[in-house]
């Protein structure tokens, strides 16, 4: 059942895949926004 | 919703997903020790060590969606959408192992159901690993989920190339930590920090060191051992071969996964500043991982083994990630593992499925014919195949697409070459497959 999930996943993101990258992109662009406090060191 | 990550009640909360997996983990640890002696009792576990993984999933994107970020600096653990992400897709692929192991240790006549407890305290050292916003709290996690897969690597102790699998990545892992263990003290040594932003900060604003740009290096190396790339990668194959099908589809998509949102997170934070340093190295490394694991796969006759070269060369693809160095490049790290571990997750899904009990090795020759037998089970192995191949129409092709984009911005041309070039050599081992079952 699972793998049968999986595969039409794989499917299905390959020719729909906006909301993947989508997220994916608002997520990571995250990773880079650190900002210290001033006087942190 | 802003968390003060300095006082016991903040990192409690921070670490919310972590901790109540970690505490389902003990609660059927407790039910182990009086349920365990039947089939029936480890399906009960393995239900159990599900729930705890939806569980903690919902504990996430609670987090998310209350918009969980630090007060002040990140102290240990990072609290941004980058780390809900990796924990999103760390716990759907423990969840999905869990469910593959189900009939799988069954079927083995595996029934020591410890297993389902090692899988979910594996799945939080992952999350730590990946979420971790200090060398100390990544050098836990890395430890927590290291040690958990070294005896899931061993769990079919009637078999020699499990309890093999299990020594031959227990000696390498150790001398991986032991290179990481240094990159740290190092570091350490010339910042006097562990944090992620302040080392990134005392980089910026001093000259580059010796004994940093050393740490840095040992670090790399250290992560390049737990990805297994090019040179460091000799131990993947007979691993992969050797440990239970379950736990190498767990090893292949969760344990790099993990290290690679870990590698992620720390050139992005902590070196910035060291970019033009790690970036050749990274480059170095990306194309031999690249072409040496698609023409080593060439010549594999086990399945297991092919998909373990084939392992190789991926790492080598989400490299350019990293190389890229960018908003776009980090992206594309989610969406290829994504894409990669829901296609590896279901290859291997489909490959324990049709093993026989005692026989546990797949040969490409035992696929001929498959077709007419198990018609639907052939038919996911082949879109599995294509996926990994990166061919249009499945999500394998979409991760593929979106790194080779994110290291062309970046103007990595050849690079990019050497990605299609083993792309194109990959069709020589994975579409045999497809056609093995089919003629």
């Amino acid at each position: 059942m699972v793998v049968a999930i999986c595969v039409v996943a794989i499917l299905v993101l390959g020719i729909w895949p906006n909301t993947v990258l989508n997220f994916a992109t608002q997520e990571a662009v995250q990773l880079r926004r650190t900002v210290l406090p001033t006087g942190a060191r | 919703m802003p968390i003060d990550l300095s006082t016991p009640a903040g990192a409690l909360l921070a670490l919310l997903p972590e901790l109540l997996l970690t505490g389902w983990a003990l609660v059927v640890l407790l039910v182990v020790a009086w349920r365990h002696r039947s089939a029936r009792d480890s399906r009960l576990v393995g239900a159990l060590s599900v729930i705890g993984y939806v569980l903690a999933l919902g504990a996430t994107a609670w987090l998310a969606w209350r918009g969980a970020r630090a007060e002040g600096i990140t102290l240990m653990i990072a609290l941004d959408g980058f780390r809900f992400a990796s924990n999103a897709l760390l716990l759907w692929i423990g969840g999905a192992v869990a469910v593959l192991s189900l009939r799988w240790l069954e079927r083995q006549g595996i029934l020591a159901p410890e297993y389902y407890v090692l899988l979910m305290l594996a799945t939080v050292g992952m999350m730590l690993l990946a979420g971790a916003a200090d060398l100390i709290t990544l050098f836990l996690g890395l430890e927590v989920m290291s040690i958990s897969v070294y005896v899931l690597a061993g769990y079919d102790r009637t078999r020699r190339a499990s309890a093999e699998a299990a020594l031959k990545y227990f000696l390498i892992g150790a001398f991986a930590t032991g290179f990481l263990l240094y990159g740290i003290a190092l570091i350490y040594g010339a910042t006097g920090q562990f944090n992620f932003a302040l080392i990134g900060a005392q980089l910026a604003s001093g000259e580059a060191t010796l004994m940093a740009k050393l740490g840095m290096g040992l670090l790399l190396i250290g992560f390049a051992f737990k990805v297994a790339a090019v040179p460091f990668h000799a131990w993947a194959p007979d691993v992969y071969e050797g440990a239970p099908t379950p736990v190498t589809a767990f090893m292949a998509s969760g344990v790099k996964a993990a290290a690679f949102l870990a590698l992620a997170r720390v050139l992005a934070e902590a070196f910035p500043t060291y970019v033009e340093l790690w970036r050749p190295v990274i480059a170095g490394l990306a194309i031999a991982t690249i072409l040496v694991g698609n023409l080593v796969a060439l010549v594999q006759n086990s399945i297991k083994r092919m998909l373990a070269y084939s392992a190789v060369a991926h790492a080598g693809y989400l490299m350019l990630a990293l190389w890229a160095h960018s908003d776009e490049g980090t992206a594309a790290v989610l969406v290829y593992l994504l894409a990669y571990s829901v296609t590896t997750v279901t290859a291997f899904g489909i490959l324990a499925s049709i093993e026989r009990a005692g026989a546990r090795t797949v040969l490409i020759a035992d696929l001929e014919g498959l077709y007419t037998v198990r018609p639907f089970a052939s038919l996911g192995l082949s879109v599995c195949m294509l996926s990994l191949l990166g061919f249009p129409g499945t999500f394998g092709f979409i991760g593929k697409w979106y790194l080779i984009a994110a290291t062309l911005g970046q103007g990595g041309v050849l690079l990019s070459v050497v990605a299609m070039i083993g792309s194109g050599i990959s069709i020589g081992y994975y579409l045999p497959i497809g056609l093995a079952m089919t003629l």
